[in-house]
């Protein structure tokens, strides 16, 4: 019999500290269903999504039952819609979107990602089809999600795609204006964009990835903000090295039960087991944030001084503790810091306290970028543009992944409020300084060349 | 020849307790092929299967140990496994979980539980259960399972039987807790056997 304090230590983190398997996402491979005639290639679309994934939902409810954790969500990711319909024109590809939302309600999943772009090298007509075509998307579908991977670090910044996305951007959320913008918050623009990501928005199948594959996204802000509770009150002294020991410790427990739910799911499915992302996911939930670990660490409030190394030791540590748990971790990897997710970031914004500037360096050190941050209605695309490319530049400059997820509100001035319910969460609009002054930066266009990868001072 | 025997001891926990056993046994020619020990509230037991020589008699080990562990006051008993109805059940026949219970110390709850284990032909192979201080109350049971028991429906069963007590019921695979405590790496049945054993 294992240590009764072991069992019963498990035990707690489900129960008490919201520990669960926060996605199982079935990446599926979609090369197969290419064909010229559209209604051919939706068919073949929704057979192949509809037969890979029938046993998605059931399968994870018996392994849910098995260990007693919880599987909050089961989505699928599918191959960059970019390269599968290359050729069509934008009202096709709405067909295709219409397609994987029918096909992702069938197998019972909530959201659907791939209706995706990859653009860092150059621009096909397909990847300008597909972006014009995400207002009419994404304002008239519920499960699709988008994301456009627009740099990386061995090809630069495409600049002409961020200055069109800036432009879309806007129309989407003005598609969307009777749900406050909420069409934004189903787009991911990248830097880097991780191939196996089991994440939404930002999930899309990698081209050299299995037939189908089973990914699994474990979050977590709650067992570590418990575990680092009680280590407070038994070491109220500690220093810095002991509360990233800790949290590595933490990491390594919730990663293992990401790994074991995953192994099992795929060998039920009869898939391949990809990787276990351990992303610190904040929801808007008390107690499940990212923003209250870091005042637990010694801040008065998230954005003062000391917010970016701290973040740093949280984002570092959580993969620390997860790369020695298994050897199957990928994806993000990280601590996620989504404004509108996270009660305690939302707080801070609210005081003044957490600035888009702020929030942009403390990018550098964690897992995606500007997530789920409201900006006012009236920004102009060029701003926008301008400040997706800041965040991109910090990703490809810096060899990680960066993204961005900025959601204009219609009508809607900053400091004012926006609420999407639910685990979208909801903030005061936050203010970008600057409006309209990027505008001659972002018009030449052009691609931002591949940083040099010696001399990194 | 040598002839088994199953031997329980029980008394005061005192310091050199164990020690007395065992050169008891000793002067006894026994070999130990497996010990339980522990200690609860103060007094000592323990559980232990274990060789004789064939033409050792019962009697003549019982009133050894109880002579030679006298100032401990030990009581001791002794079965021989040929003489009882053993269960059959095959490790390769079952699956371990473990069920834990947290609330309020309720009376009759273990009573309640087992039953409705039993009905299903679950073993309970471990048992660890006690009263905190703050008179809450923690149970954990090793369960062995039979394959093709519908854990989900036991799961719910135990859960209302528990809910109207106001307590907490899990029901979850060992493999969880190896995984969440163990270092080393998670090792799954292969693909095959998990196929096989779940196919319905």
């Amino acid at each position: 019999m294992p240590r009764t304090d072991d069992i019963l230590s498990t035990l707690r983190m489900v129960k008490q500290e919201n520990l669960d398997v926060r996605t199982v996402t079935l990446g599926i491979n979609l090369f197969r269903c290419i064909d010229r005639n559209l209604n051919q290639l939706c068919d073949n679309i929704y057979d192949r999504i509809t037969s890979s994934a029938k046993d998605l939902h059931a399968t994870c409810e018996t392994v849910s039952t098995r260990y007693g954790i919880p599987i909050v969500n089961k989505r699928l990711a599918v191959t960059p819609i970019q390269r599968i319909g290359e050729g069509f024109a934008p009202e096709e590809l709405v067909e295709i979107a219409r397609t994987l939302d029918k096909a992702a309600a069938e197998v019972g999943v909530d959201l659907i990602g791939g209706y995706s772009a990859l653009v860092h090298g150059g621009h096909t007509q397909g990847a300008i089809n597909l972006i014009e075509s995400l207002p009419e998307v994404l304002s008239t579908t519920n499960r699709v999600c988008s994301s456009v991977n627009v740099g990386t670090t061995k090809a630069g910044i495409n600049m002409n795609m961020i200055s069109l996305l800036g432009k879309k951007i806007l129309d989407i959320a003005h598609a969307t204006s009777d749900r406050q913008g909420f069409g934004a918050a189903k787009l991911v623009v990248f830097a880097n964009a991780p191939e196996d990501n089991p994440f939404m928005a930002g999930a899309f199948h990698g081209s050299a990835g299995a037939d189908t594959v089973i990914h699994i996204g474990v979050s977590g802000p709650g067992v570590v903000k418990r575990g680092l509770e009680r280590f407070l009150e038994a070491v109220p002294t500690c220093s810095l090295d002991e509360i990233a020991a800790e949290i590595k410790s933490t990491a390594f427990r919730v990663t293992r039960v990401g790994e074991l739910i995953g192994r099992e799911v795929a060998a039920r499915m009869g898939v391949r087991f990809g990787i276990v992302d351990l992303s610190l996911a904040p929801t808007p939930k008390i107690g499940d944030s990212i923003g209250e670990i870091l005042e637990l660490i010694g801040l008065k409030h998230v954005g003062v001084p000391g917010s970016t190394a701290v973040l740093a030791l949280l984002n570092d540590a959580v993969k620390k503790g997860g790369v020695f748990a298994s050897s199957a971790v990928g994806g993000l990897s990280g601590a996620f810091v989504p404004v509108m997710e996270d009660a305690s970031l939302a707080a801070a914004v609210q005081k003044g306290y957490l600035t888009v500037e702020k929030l942009e360096a403390m990018t550098a050190v964690c897992s995606v970028g500007l997530d789920m941050v409201p900006v006012p209605g009236d920004i102009s695309p060029e701003t926008l543009a301008a400040l997706m490319a800041d965040e991109i530049a910090i990703g490809v400059f810096n060899n990680k992944t960066t993204a961005t997820r900025i959601v204009p509100v219609p009508g809607k001035k900053a400091g004012e409020f926006v609420s999407f319910g639910g685990l979208f969460g909801e903030s005061v609009i936050m203010p970008v300084p600057g409006n309209g002054c990027s505008h001659d930066f972002v018009s030449r266009g052009g691609h931002i060349p591949a940083p040099i990868q010696s001399l990194r001072n | 020849m040598s002839k088994r025997y199953i031997i329980t001891l029980m008394a005061a926990n005192r310091v050199g307790i164990l020690s007395a056993v065992t050169t008891g046994l000793a002067e006894l020619g026994a070999n130990l092929m497996e010990v339980s020990q522990t200690v609860l509230n103060r007094f000592f037991t323990i559980i232990l299967d274990a060789e004789f020589p064939e033409h050792r008699k019962p009697e003549v080990i019982v009133a050894h140990l109880k002579d030679f562990c006298r100032p401990y006051g030990v009581e001791v008993d002794l079965k021989d496994p040929e003489q009882e109805i053993l269960q059959e059940m095959s490790e390769d026949d079952v699956e371990r979980f473990f069920l834990t219970v947290t609330g309020n110390d309720e009376p009759g709850l273990i009573r309640q539980i087992s039953a409705r284990i039993s009905q299903e032909g679950i073993d309970i192979s471990d048992l660890y259960a006690k009263r905190q201080p703050d008179l809450s109350f923690v149970m954990v049971m090793e369960l062995s399972v039979p394959y093709g028991i519908d854990v989900l429906q036991l799961k719910n069963d135990l859960e209302s039987l528990c809910l109207k007590e106001g307590l907490i019921v899990t029901l979850q695979h060992e493999n969880i807790f190896a995984a969440t405590n163990d270092p080393r790496p998670i090792r799954l049945l292969p693909v095959k056997s998990v196929h096989a054993m779940y196919a319905e």
